[in-house]
């Protein structure tokens, strides 16, 4: 069922091909959400529907989602360009692929995740810590980040170890 | 772990590049695999093993007290 997770893996074969195919399709997607957000910006006159409105909520959030949106679009936008022309060009096909295959590159990036999450959960612990001198909401809010966090890394130990 | 890519490789007259094309790996992965600062995967020390055609041990000397 999870057998998806093993395409992570580092010695787990890559169809370079498809996943430029897919990265594709995830390019054009970005470039909807990011139109999309950029358009209930303008429809809405430059204000966001907002249910609990606080005092910078008017100034901040259009220009929040207008900035999100025209980045993402633009994301997926180089990400179409950048994976169309990697299919067409079969040198740069190889090159890339040989890159992303790379059993080293591999690893690198799958460490470079645990390690980024390991100092998040530490710098979450910290925030918490000194949280509780700024203020209750922000360590409420941090308190919940970090359950959704320990709960998300139960949930995939849980998962991987049935994989593997 | 220690391995004798290099020596082989410098046996042999193979650039780098070559060896990294034959095996699929970058050049990186071959230069950190000599300076013995990445340990290769089961897969890729069998790639290697037969490229050199040599037994994986006699490529990778694996130290029983490391």
């Amino acid at each position: 069922m999870f057998q998806w997770l093993k395409q992570l893996f580092a010695d787990s074969p890559v169809d370079f091909e498809k996943r430029c195919r897919m990265r594709i399709h995830w390019g054009v997607r970005f470039m909807i959400l990011g139109a999309a957000a950029v358009l209930v910006v303008v429809l809405n006159h430059g204000q966001v529907p907002v249910m609990y409105a606080e005092n910078d909520s008017g100034d901040f959030l259009p220009q929040f989602y207008v900035s999100l949106g025209f980045a993402m679009a633009a994301s997926g936008a180089v990400t179409v360009v950048k994976n169309f022309r990697c299919l067409k060009n079969d040198g740069l096909k190889k090159q890339r692929a040989l890159e992303e295959t790379d059993e080293r590159n591999r690893l690198l990036g799958l460490r470079a995740w645990a390690y980024s999450g390991y100092s998040m959960f530490l710098l979450l612990y910290l925030g918490i810590l000194a949280g509780g001198f700024i203020s209750v909401s922000l360590v409420k809010i941090l308190l919940a980040v970090m359950a959704v966090y320990g709960l998300n890394l139960l949930i995939f130990r849980s998962i991987l170890s049935k994989c593997m | 772990m220690k391995n004798r890519i290099q020596e082989l490789r410098k046996a042999g007259r193979i650039r780098q590049e070559d060896l990294a094309e034959a095996v699929g790996v970058t050049r990186q992965t071959i230069i950190s695999l000599e300076n013995g600062r990445y340990n290769a995967s089961l897969q890729l020390a069998h790639r290697i093993a037969r490229y050199f055609d040599s037994a994986i041990e006699d490529i990778f000397l694996f130290d029983e007290e490391e």
